[in-house]
């Protein structure tokens, strides 16, 4: 598929580098070193985009490295949000009295182990149709008749150590998503929208382990061979609302014990996400402390007072 | 004008708040910045003052290079990463000798005919989006806009002007084992070319605020400087390009000097602004101009100098100027000597950074 809008290099076909058998090649799978109820840290800033309304950046925790290596391809999510709006819908578009709020998701060609092109795929679409859903449910849409929003998230590094696998449905793709909801829901409040509640999402997961299998909290795809069953949420702590799920795996007939069925499933999957609450919360409240501060010392908006009057 | 008459301060007239300004009539408000003495843009700036650069590479974990180049609300994030061109894959491939020559002057001689590869095989391919939201006018989810589309060619330009990457790095050959019939029948076992790597340039804008061609140049440039690209190898066997995964192995890029651009506006005000008795105050060349005032400057350009070279004075690479005719010679003069304060900005930045990882 040539694109006629962007360079598109030789006319014959690269191919990623195929890297001979050596000592550092050979992959190690790093053990989970967290407890099983604990989160990655979660790095989040608000405001990196000025000309937006809102806007944020999140990062997870990276796992220590092991080793310098090209193949060393163990990634953490880099995640970057704007959100422009709400903006007054043309005059073409027919009459809402709601915001019409839609999300896209977008990785950049680097984001993933083998370079991508430009053309939005069906797995960027599909993420973007969950992020937008999850959104929907938490947005006051009557506050802004005749509007719309955009909310448009940036993959800088997802969090994939599979060559594709795990951009179909794998536990990297969940961890995607909750991240690309954190970020949203971390930009909207930044661009000053009403919404519900402060909308998290977390990941949890069914994994072996020695005796039988158990239940972790925001399982990172390197620290896990073999994942039973994963469960997003997209959780509204304060009204206890789960505004989006999607669990994978089979989960029922895992164990007779209630503790790893379907519903401790969801039920980890909600405290991963109350955990990465807090985070937002914290974030958000450092951010307006900070601009209220800057506001006192800069009246004018940071610019600087000049008489006009020619 | 209600614009002009109107103070800007807020407790004078508070029905127009100061940052609706810039809205409202950027022109009259760039100008009442202007004529202050000494002039001071928006952002606090004198117009010749640049914007301070903040610049880190290596955190993108998929790629042979990256790079995050900050100037002031301008955010642009690049990734390099080299995949393997066969040359079976380049259709009526003419068979050249490796760049690698054995005496240092037929090298010397040979670099201006063997950079002919990069374009003739479009080796290195940059890129850049900004249709990431990185402002208002660039919603996502839209095809290239004119601005992304033309700033990718003017950096694939000026990128081939320069020769910033030398063919022989790019090349991956073979060398036959020599063998005792060959010999005998007077065979050579030159090097062959069997592939060369292909370099792709991705840049993604996070923000877009002004002057986006130096930042995604020195996001590339800084990109570059951090690749690394592993020792590769052709098997005779597999018939195909293998690598090592070994650091030590990997060598990095070895670029032509430092080209470094510089963006400037040229500011006019507008006839109505000057006010009742229309005396002309001329213009103001504002370097490095910021989202704000790229919009308010009719006439734009861009010098890109290296001041690198033994001689020790800048050599200019690419002059570009169009939009008006305000700026003469003189100031294109005065302009270098900008450019050239802006390449030891740069040089400072880079060095820190290299140095540092």
């Amino acid at each position: 598929m040539s694109d006629r809008r962007r360079l598109n290099g030789p006319a014959g076909t690269t191919s990623p580098p195929v890297f001979a058998l050596s000592k550092s090649s050979t992959k190690s799978s790093q053990k989970r070193t967290r407890k099983p109820n604990e989160l990655r840290k979660i790095f989040l800033q608000t405001g990196v985009v000025p000309s937006a309304t809102g806007s944020a950046y999140l990062e997870l925790e990276s796992p220590p490295e092991s080793k310098p290596g090209l193949l060393n391809t163990s990634s953490t999510l880099k995640l970057s949000c704007s959100v422009h709006g709400p903006k007054p819908l043309p005059r073409t578009a027919s009459f809402s009295p709601n915001l019409q709020l839609s999300a896209s998701v977008k990785f950049a060609p680097f984001a993933t182990c083998v370079r991508q092109g430009y053309i939005r795929d069906s797995t960027e679409r599909d993420i973007g149709m969950h992020l937008e859903t999850a959104l929907k449910g938490v947005v006051i849409p009557d506050r802004w008749p005749k509007s719309a929003i955009e909310i448009a998230v940036t993959v800088l590094e997802g969090e994939d150590d599979q060559v594709d696998g795990d951009r179909i449905g794998g536990v990297g793709l969940f961890n995607l998503l909750a991240g690309c909801i954190n970020v949203s829901m971390a930009a909207l409040a930044d661009a000053r929208v009403d919404c519900l509640d402060l909308l998290a999402a977390g990941v949890g997961a069914v994994v072996p382990g020695p005796g039988k299998p158990f239940r972790v909290l925001d399982p990172a795809s390197i620290e896990h061979d073999l994942i039973l069953a994963s469960c997003l949420v997209g959780y509204l702590p304060s009204r206890d609302e789960i505004v989006e799920i999607w669990s994978n795996g089979s989960v029922s007939n895992l164990g007779r014990d209630e503790d790893i069925g379907f519903d401790g499933l969801v039920d980890s999957a909600v405290a991963a996400a109350r955990g990465s609450q807090t985070v937002i919360k914290e974030v958000l409240i450092e951010s307006l402390t900070r601009t209220e501060v800057g506001a006192e010392k800069l009246p004018n908006d940071g610019m600087n007072d000049v008489d006009m009057n020619t | 004008m209600p614009s002009t008459t109107s103070g800007l301060s807020s407790d004078r007239d508070p029905s127009v708040p100061a940052s609706a300004m810039p809205l409202i009539s950027p022109n009259a408000l760039l100008y009442a910045h202007l004529k202050q003495n000494p002039p001071r843009r928006p952002s606090n700036r004198a117009p010749s003052e640049f914007r301070s650069i903040q610049l880190n590479v290596g955190s993108l974990t998929h790629c042979n290079g990256s790079s995050l180049v900050k100037i002031g609300a301008t955010t642009i994030v690049c990734g390099v990463r080299a995949e393997i061109l066969p040359v079976t894959e380049i259709p009526s491939f003419r068979i050249t000798r490796s760049g690698a020559s054995s005496t240092p002057a037929a090298a010397a001689e040979e670099e201006e005919e063997v950079y002919s590869a990069i374009p003739l095989y479009n080796l290195v391919v940059p890129n850049i989006e900004l249709a990431t939201g990185c402002s208002p006018r660039h919603p996502a989810n839209t095809t290239p806009s004119t601005e992304a589309q033309s700033i990718s060619q003017r950096l694939l330009s000026l990128l081939h002007t320069s020769q910033l990457v030398r063919s022989s790095d790019l090349e991956i050959s073979y060398t036959p084992p020599p063998q005792a019939e060959d010999l005998e029948l007077g065979l050579d076992t030159d090097p062959r070319l069997k592939a060369y790597w292909t370099l792709y340039i991705d840049m993604t804008c996070i923000s877009h605020g002004g002057s986006i061609f130096d930042a995604a140049w020195l996001a590339l440039y800084a990109a570059l400087k951090n690749t690394l690209l592993p020792k590769a190898w052709w098997d005779a066997d597999l018939e195909q390009v293998l690598c090592s995964a070994e650091v030590s192995d990997a060598r990095k890029l070895d670029l032509r000097g430092m080209p470094v651009p510089s963006s400037f506006g040229v500011f006019v005000p507008e006839k109505r602004v000057l006010g009742q008795d229309g005396r002309e105050d001329g213009f103001w060349v504002l370097m490095d101009t910021d989202g704000f005032e790229e919009e308010a400057c009719g006439e734009t350009g861009s010098i890109t100098v290296d001041a690198g070279s033994s001689t020790g004075s800048p050599s200019i690479l690419r002059i570009e100027k169009n939009g008006g005719s305000n700026v003469g010679v003189d100031q294109m003069v005065e302009i270098v000597a900008l450019a050239e304060r802006r390449w030891h900005q740069w040089k400072a930045a880079l060095n820190s950074v290299v140095t540092a990882s």
